[in-house]
């Protein structure tokens, strides 16, 4: 057991096995469909999740972990024997789920650093990794926050819609409600920065759009040198790989490219057909 | 568990209120589920438990069921109203005061940045009010009975602190769940009964508009709404208010001790600002009439409104209903009627100029033959104006797409100009006499398909045409949209629809009834 632990929420939409792979440990949130409870990731996969979000009747609705589920967890990891914590959740901007996690680390019995991590989905897991990085070459808790933060600062993440009903209904949508009134089928690029959602382009054709982040991807590359790259989707897999495609042959300088799936909560907020890319420098 | 109860009852009527912090109205139902957790950890408590041993369950219960912003919070009024009863033996007025006193300050401290017009401002006011009673020897009774009395009221006022709510006209979700607490609680010890409140809602996430705020309606006690400014030297808000409590209600002061911002309902102005002027110097008095208000108010927004000028603006010319709604709905503030057999004048492009509240605009002129009279504006409207020289409807809907109402006219010209070259359009009319062109003899009434100003395509059947039309056009596109004419009927939209996807079977098809006479089919492919 390393002395000092990770720890993250299921928005980070790792998965089980690659967390156990990482050893972080991971706090769900909550999936509602009517009075129906879920926890993202444990008992609502990708593959159970999307085919029940089609046929419900009301859309469900996310909420965040309790202080109390947070605290049960950094006692089980102090009782482990870690030294300290660093927890790391996705933007406080846009669930309470920072919030819960801060109120359980002032009663918790091992220092705990909770990280805001201002972003979603594969964003985290991109800054994770430079998380447990830094906790394998050997840091302690200040070296594992820093590098979270860091990595926070140098992520980018891009996404498009099949459509804003999903982000719109579910109350995140920020200043990109704009163009949820428009009669056009347009399929909006959003980024998430500085820890909300915001509009990048207004493309018609999911093509068209996935061809303009593409682009800024390999624009941003130029700048930023080699990046890691992570494409994620909601039951989206030949959008992703067109995508993964696309940034390729944009001539995007690339380090390491991965694939992952978009669980409940988020999926919950982005909805089916959702195509995502967060990127960091490789160094 | 009466407390509970009534909060379930109402959980619906709470979760409209909720537009703050996050519109996602669920506030209502994770409130009561916070408090349905407390209920299932005092039911697993054996009879006879302790004061203490009840206040701990219900601490523990609401940590670990805490669901959603609210629900957290309210697990820290619930941890520091059981962490005071729990040091004492019984109860009366002044450690109910006490009570709420340390849970308005656990809960204060969970907060990282507390925002007026939350729960927070209505438990902090509830607690002062309980302080107030208690220190005046009130009993048990009465300081419960002025804490459930002063939450609702604090509840009424939240619109005036938050300013989401006032666009949204309602008051503090999370406010107003714990009011329906606190009165549950007092109905639980007996001390009065469960009391209905009109809380006026709207349907949440509607378009966000000014509507008459809830404070209004509520307060059909008195006739005016006054307010102003008042100057002076060590202003003691406190003093202030207490005494506009005896001229009237809902008041509110606020400010620094040398200017205050004095808001208060009475029958009688002249008494409040009689005082004022004792204190010091007014300004900006301004007095309403709440009965008269609400019907000039609809007016007097719409006033307000043209009176704001936005930097950027959009005019276009198209004719039909669909078309001009779906320019309407991507930015266009203005669509002057008129197209291909009926162009605008100059004059009436300059009228719609002058209608858009904005200090710059943008034309879309949409047609070859239109382009001229919108150059000609630019120099004479009465603000800078620009022109994105498109040939067709589908040149304006991608150049709105790329317009940034936040950037200068220039850089909007080339980065609209620019969308609207990627659109090519084919347009689908009937010949209006016997011609010949390049597509050979042309008669009279039969179908013919135009691109780039050219007659390309002759038919009897507008499906065939479309179909040829767009085999002329489509090239390497990657969508196309279908506009719809006043003169097409649906079976024949859907005709062409099924036709052109089974040819092109990787377009993204979109179709729209634009409604546009004479052309029964409008196509654009990018």
């Amino acid at each position: 057991m390393p002395r000092i632990a990770i720890v993250t929420d299921s928005t980070c939409d790792l998965g089980p096995e690659a967390l156990k792979q990482r050893d972080v440990a991971m706090v769900p949130l909550k999936v509602h469909f009517g009075d129906d409870t879920f926890c993202d990731w444990v008992d609502l996969t990708p593959a159970t999740f999307y085919p029940k979000l089609r046929a419900a009747a009301q859309l469900p609705t996310t909420s965040q972990p309790t202080p109390g589920e947070f605290a049960e967890v950094y006692k089980r990891l102090a009782d482990e024997g870690v030294e300290g914590i660093v927890s790391i959740h996705l933007s406080a901007k846009l669930s309470g789920t920072f919030e819960s996690a801060t109120m359980a680390a002032s009663t918790a019995p091992v220092p705990v650093r909770v990280v805001d991590s201002t972003f979603v989905s594969g964003a985290i897991g991109l800054i994770v990794d430079a998380a447990c990085a830094a906790r394998d070459a050997g840091g302690y808790l200040d070296a594992v926050e820093k590098a979270a933060l860091e990595a926070s600062a140098k992520t980018e993440l891009f996404f498009v819609l099949d459509t804003l009903d999903y982000l719109v209904k579910g109350g995140r949508a920020g200043r990109t409600q704009g163009m949820a009134a428009a009669l056009l089928n347009i399929k909006p690029v959003l980024q998430v920065t500085g820890g909300v959602i915001e509009p990048f382009k207004k493309s018609k054709g999911t093509n068209k759009a996935i061809r303009e982040m593409a682009e800024h991807v390999a624009e941003r590359a130029k700048k930023l040198g080699p990046l890691k790259v992570v494409v994620i989707h909601a039951v989206a897999e030949s959008l992703a790989d067109e995508l993964g495609n696309a940034i390729r042959s944009a001539g995007t300088e690339i380090a390491e490219m991965s694939y992952d799936e978009i669980g409940s909560v988020i999926g919950t907020h982005v909805g089916p057909r959702a195509v995502a890319v967060a990127y960091m420098p490789a160094k | 568990m009466t407390a509970a109860a009534a909060l379930k009852d109402r959980r619906d009527e709470v979760n409209k209120l909720n537009v703050f912090p996050v519109p996602d109205g669920d506030t209502g139902t994770n409130m009561s589920l916070t408090m349905d957790a407390v209920v299932a950890e005092i039911a697993k408590l054996p009879a006879g438990a302790t004061f203490a041993e009840t206040g701990h369950a219900i601490t523990h219960g609401s940590l670990m069921g805490a669901r959603g912003n609210s629900g957290v919070i309210l697990s820290q009024i619930l941890r520091g109203l059981c962490e005071s009863l729990a040091e004492v033996d019984h109860m009366d007025g002044q450690t109910v005061a006490d009570a709420l006193r340390r849970s308005t300050e656990v809960a204060f401290q969970a907060v990282r940045k507390p925002v007026e017009g939350t729960m927070l401002t209505v438990l902090l006011d509830a607690s002062e009010t309980a302080a107030l009673a208690a220190d005046a020897g009130e009993d048990i009774t009465s300081v419960v009975e002025a804490v459930v009395t002063e939450a609702f009221e604090s509840v009424r006022r939240t619109p005036e602190l938050l300013p989401v709510l006032k666009e949204a006209g309602v008051v503090d979700a999370g406010g107003y769940g714990l009011a329906i607490l606190a009165e549950g609680f007092g109905a639980a010890l007996g001390h009065h009964e469960i009391r209905s409140f009109d809380v006026t809602v709207r349907e949440p996430r509607a378009a966000v508009a000014q509507t008459t705020g809830p404070e209004d309606d509520w307060d059909d006690e008195y006739l005016y709404c006054t307010e102003f400014l008042l100057f002076g030297e060590d202003l003691d808000r406190e003093a202030i208010e207490d005494y506009l409590v005896t001229v009237g209600g809902s008041q509110l002061v606020v400010g620094a001790p040398d200017q205050l911002k004095i808001h208060v309902h009475t029958d009688d102005p002249s008494q409040a600002l009689g005082y004022a002027l004792t204190l010091g110097e007014v300004a900006e008095v301004h007095v309403n009439n709440m009965r008269r208000q609400t019907a000039d108010r609809a007016h007097q927004l719409r006033a307000e409104a043209s009176v704001e000028l936005k930097e950027l603006g959009f005019v276009a010319v198209a004719a039909g209903s669909g078309l001009a709604d779906i320019l309407k709905s991507l930015g266009v503030d203005v669509v002057v009627s008129g197209g291909q057999t009926m162009n605008p004048s100059t004059a009436e492009l300059l009228e719609a100029i002058e209608q858009v509240p904005a200090k710059a605009v943008i034309i879309l002129p949409n047609n070859k033959n239109i382009i001229m009279a919108a150059n000609q504006t630019i120099g004479i409207a009465g603000k800078p104006v620009g022109v994105v020289p498109t040939t067709s409807v589908p040149e304006a809907f991608s150049a709105m797409l790329a317009a940034d109402p936040g950037g200068t006219v220039e850089d909007n010209v080339a980065e609209m100009t620019e969308a609207a070259d990627a659109v090519r359009t084919g347009e689908i009319t009937t010949a209006v006499k016997d011609s010949k062109g390049k597509v050979g003899k042309i008669t009279a009434g039969q179908v013919i398909g135009i691109a780039d100003h050219e007659i390309e395509v002759v038919g009897d059947d507008v499906a065939d045409v479309a179909a040829r039309l767009l085999d002329v056009i489509v090239q390497d596109a990657e969508t196309l949209t279908l506009l719809a004419g006043a003169d097409l009927s649906d079976e024949e939209l859907a005709r062409i629809v099924e036709t052109v996807e089974a040819a092109h079977p990787d377009l993204e098809v979109e179709i729209h009834r634009g409604e546009q006479p004479l052309y029964p089919l409008i196509m654009a492919v990018e």
